[in-house]
């Protein structure tokens, strides 16, 4: 839990980086229904988490991530 | 069926946007065609500089000859899979040219460039196995890995410390990894730094598939494409590429030394569960091949035409892909520039491709220009002379 936490902490910050949205996010919020952010800006933020969390990030994760939670928690367990 | 089909209406709002700018970018109707370079489009004479025809091929008269001969002979479609009654001796003869010309012993005629690049990805990557694609791969590959079920990691564009540092992180499992490249990459026309990624291969001992889908006839002293250029062809598997560029036709094909191509020839869906390529198709593309090996003046004349195209667009301070060559791609940071110059280039009389996020490799938008060895030097210029009236009209 303290994993996801500090990965939700970060990816909140990475989602929140200039030119992103302007909309408040939280752990629920829908990536592209909600924050409208397009395939291209959730693989730029893929891929800061990849080079700060030193790991891969499968495309087949992909499939199973709405909301900002959904991705840390992903990054959680690719971590563990 | 509301939610089946919701997903639907981003696509459908920008083609009403298109239809409101009056503009068809995707699925341009060319009239007529009049040659290699030349079509009419939209209503307007245009020259072709959009085309992926780069060797000129496509009204080359013993080409043509040789499809009409084969459509008698043979007639118009062989009505079935090449597992069934689908292979001819045509197939045959032009598998073999094709081992004998990259100097393998094993080679697949495929359909279409398409299922030979996406059946090789889902077959040869199995659940539990991994890929590392490039981030600017084909549709096709990305398609043909994920249906095949193998754990997807992509790699930085041309990166290959990047790579490295991926194949790092899976340790032991690196060994048995598919790695994936492009020849020339279809956006921006860069090539793959396949040197440094053979020399990975040397400390991974992965396995390494290349698309020279682009640099087929275009890159290489004999034109067999990057492997060649780079001079790295033992370290490459398996090479995968189309007909329907260099060659002026359709259909895919599969090279390679590895003897375990002819059990992956019968385990491969795209091979197996389609028809295969008409009579005529195959022998156009076996004349084209011959071409290809016996007129290097033609991949001369090709180079010449590139970089003349580069040199004029970059000498009007556009902002192109990164080295001269065959797809020479303007970069436009402002999509609704984009979608306004599409047209007024048709209307200056040249057809290119315009390319939207998210078809293009990021955020921008591209006026993505190819030539070829046909295209004439006044040709040249009155393209790069359309784009100066735009730049200067903006």
């Amino acid at each position: 839990m303290a994993r996801y936490d500090s990965c939700l902490t970060r990816v909140l910050e990475l989602l929140a980086a200039p030119g992103k949205t302007s909309r408040p996010i939280t752990a629920d919020s829908d990536l592209a229904g909600e924050l409208g952010l397009s395939s291209i800006d959730v693989m730029e933020v893929i891929e800061q988490i990849e080079d700060e969390f030193d790991l891969s990030f499968p495309l087949n994760a992909l499939s199973g991530i709405r909301t900002a939670g959904d991705l840390a928690r992903t990054v959680a367990d690719l971590t563990g | 069926m509301n939610r089946l089909l919701q997903k639907f209406t981003p696509m459908a709002e920008v083609r009403a946007e298109l239809d409101a700018l009056g503009i068809r970018p995707f699925g341009a109707v060319t009239e007529k065609i009049l040659s290699s370079t030349e079509a009419i489009v939209d209503g307007r004479r245009v020259i072709l500089a959009g085309t992926n025809n780069y060797l000129g091929l496509t009204f080359d008269p013993e080409c043509i000859a040789a499809a009409q001969r084969a459509l008698a002979e043979q007639g118009t479609g062989t009505t079935g899979s090449r597992m069934a009654n689908g292979t001819f001796a045509d197939h045959v003869a032009l598998e073999q040219e094709l081992a004998a010309f990259y100097g393998r012993r094993h080679a697949i005629v495929f359909s279409t460039g398409f299922s030979a690049t996406m059946g090789m990805g889902a077959t040869l990557a199995g659940p539990g196995d991994v890929v590392l694609l490039d981030a600017d791969s084909h549709a096709s590959i990305y398609d043909g890995v994920r249906l095949g079920g193998a754990e997807v990691i992509r790699f930085r564009h041309s990166d290959a410390a990047n790579l490295e540092r991926r194949l790092e992180r899976l340790g032991e499992r690196a060994a048995d990894a598919l790695v994936i490249v492009e020849g020339i990459y279809s956006m921006l026309g860069d090539r793959a730094p396949l040197a440094e990624i053979a020399r990975l291969k040397e400390r991974h001992d992965f396995c390494l598939m290349v698309d020279e889908a682009h640099s087929l006839g275009v890159l290489g002293a004999h034109g067999r494409g990057l492997a060649e250029a780079a001079g790295v062809e033992d370290a490459v598997d398996f090479v995968v590429g189309t007909f329907s560029k260099s060659l002026g036709s359709i259909g895919g094909y599969c090279v390679s030394n590895r003897p375990e191509l002819e059990a992956i020839r019968f385990s491969i869906r795209s091979y197996i569960f389609t028809a295969s390529p008409s009579p005529s198709v195959i022998a156009s593309t076996r004349v084209a091949l011959r071409h290809l090996r016996e007129r290097p003046h033609l991949r001369e004349q090709l180079w010449r035409n590139a970089e003349r195209l580069y040199a004029g667009l970059a000498g009007l301070g556009f902002t192109l892909g990164p080295e001269p060559g065959p797809v020479v791609a303007v970069r436009l940071e402002d999509r609704a520039t984009a979608l306004r110059w599409w047209p007024e280039l048709l209307e200056r009389g040249v057809y290119v491709n315009l390319v939207v996020p998210p078809a293009s490799p990021s955020t921008f938008s591209l006026l993505r220009c190819s030539v070829g060895a046909a295209h004439t030097d006044d040709q040249i210029d009155r393209i790069v002379d359309a784009f100066a009236s735009l730049r200067n009209g903006a």
